[in-house]
């Protein structure tokens, strides 16, 4: 992993099982499922539902930093604490957590590499217990990062240079499927893609266990679809979780300087009336 | 949509059952119930089912769909 751009942002599995009970560490599950919490989760760490927690229902945003202190200081987070996300689907909704957090302006974090199918396939230890740390008074050092979020107004005007990333698979981006293969079919109101998008799954940056490639192989992937460092790119998915995936990795692995991700996503751009759309 | 009903008959409960196309990517992915059993949902074409489990093991099959639901066991 020390080949990363920032290599500090992910920890693997070894790591984790050594800080499990290290006081400084706040390990903080994020996952599309939000019942496998309930089932077995790593040692000490809480849950955040990506929806319930980190949405400020009951409209389509996020908490703000406000929020957010709240979720922190709840989870006993301090200024020494470094919080480590995991979750499962590849890490979906736990990069998702990570680009949130980022975005309200909360620094010290890391994700757990492969998530929770790495740490399940090499058969570490799941417990039910839930810890019930003592909450502190710790609140967010800095702003909010609008250069991280892309919104609709962005999305419809676009700079000279903007370049989309639809990290979807190539069916959803061929407007054959509508959302992932594990998922009930409903979404936008059209199928397709933004007009000259390219695709480049976000899968195409892991390897099977969910782990992300090596930065050689991450550098020639996004280099033979066109994607550079330099341009103003956004990332979107369905509903912004797979983006954040791929934010990650070209933000954080690949340390390219504007990226955003497009939260809204399919789910918006596709409902839009009137919005030119490809196929 | 057609969907992929999947079950692993031995020791299937709990896999990390993957969804490919046939170029090999990534569409989708589930984890399978007590009963080893998996959904999928996919237009017609050919898939590839990648199951993983605890220990290095790995189980796959491909599948092809022409109009309906199919039902499958992994491995074939």
């Amino acid at each position: 992993m020390t080949d990363y751009a920032n290599p500090d942002v992910l920890v693997d599995t070894d790591w984790m099982a050594g800080h499990v009970d290290d006081p400084n560490i706040r390990i903080i599950e994020v996952d599309e499922d939000t019942e496998a919490y309930e089932k077995g989760h790593i040692r000490n760490s809480v849950a955040w539902n990506w929806f319930d927690d980190l949405h400020a229902k009951p409209r389509r945003d996020y908490i703000d930093q406000a929020g957010l202190n709240r979720l922190l200081q709840l989870a006993g987070v301090g200024p020494d604490t470094t919080v480590v996300l995991y979750g499962g689907n590849n890490n979906w909704f736990a990069a998702y957590g990570f680009w949130l957090l980022r975005y309200l302006g909360y620094d010290n974090l890391k994700l757990l590499n492969g998530g929770r199918k790495r740490w399940e396939l090499d058969s570490r230890e799941l417990v039910t217990e839930v810890p019930t740390p003592a909450p502190t008074q710790f609140t967010v050092p800095n702003p909010v990062r609008p250069e991280l979020r892309a919104l609709r107004d962005e999305v419809l005007a676009p700079g000279a240079t903007t370049r989309f990333v639809d990290v979807r698979s190539p069916e959803e981006f061929r407007g054959e499927m509508m959302a992932p293969a594990h998922l009930p079919q409903e979404s936008a109101m059209v199928a397709g893609h933004i007009p000259g998008a390219c695709n480049v799954p976000w899968s195409r940056a892991a390897n099977e266990d969910g782990t992300f490639k090596s930065a050689g192989e991450l550098a020639t992937l996004y280099r033979d679809a066109g994607v550079r460092d330099g341009e103003s790119l956004i990332a979107y998915c369905r509903i912004g979780e797979r983006s954040a995936h791929t934010w990650f990795v070209l933000h954080e692995l690949l340390g390219f300087e504007k990226v955003e991700n497009y939260d809204g996503s399919w789910t918006e751009y596709g409902s839009l009336v009137g919005v030119p759309v490809e196929w | 949509m057609p969907k992929i009903n999947g079950r692993i008959p031995e020791g299937g409960a709990g896999a990390f059952v993957q969804l490919r196309d046939a170029e090999g990517d990534f569409v989708g992915e589930v984890r399978a119930d007590e009963q080893g059993e998996f959904t999928f949902y996919a237009v017609p074409g050919d898939w590839h089912v990648i199951c993983l489990m605890p220990g290095g093991r790995r189980l796959e099959r491909d599948v092809s769909i022409e109009r309906g639901d199919v039902v499958i066991k992994v491995p074939a």
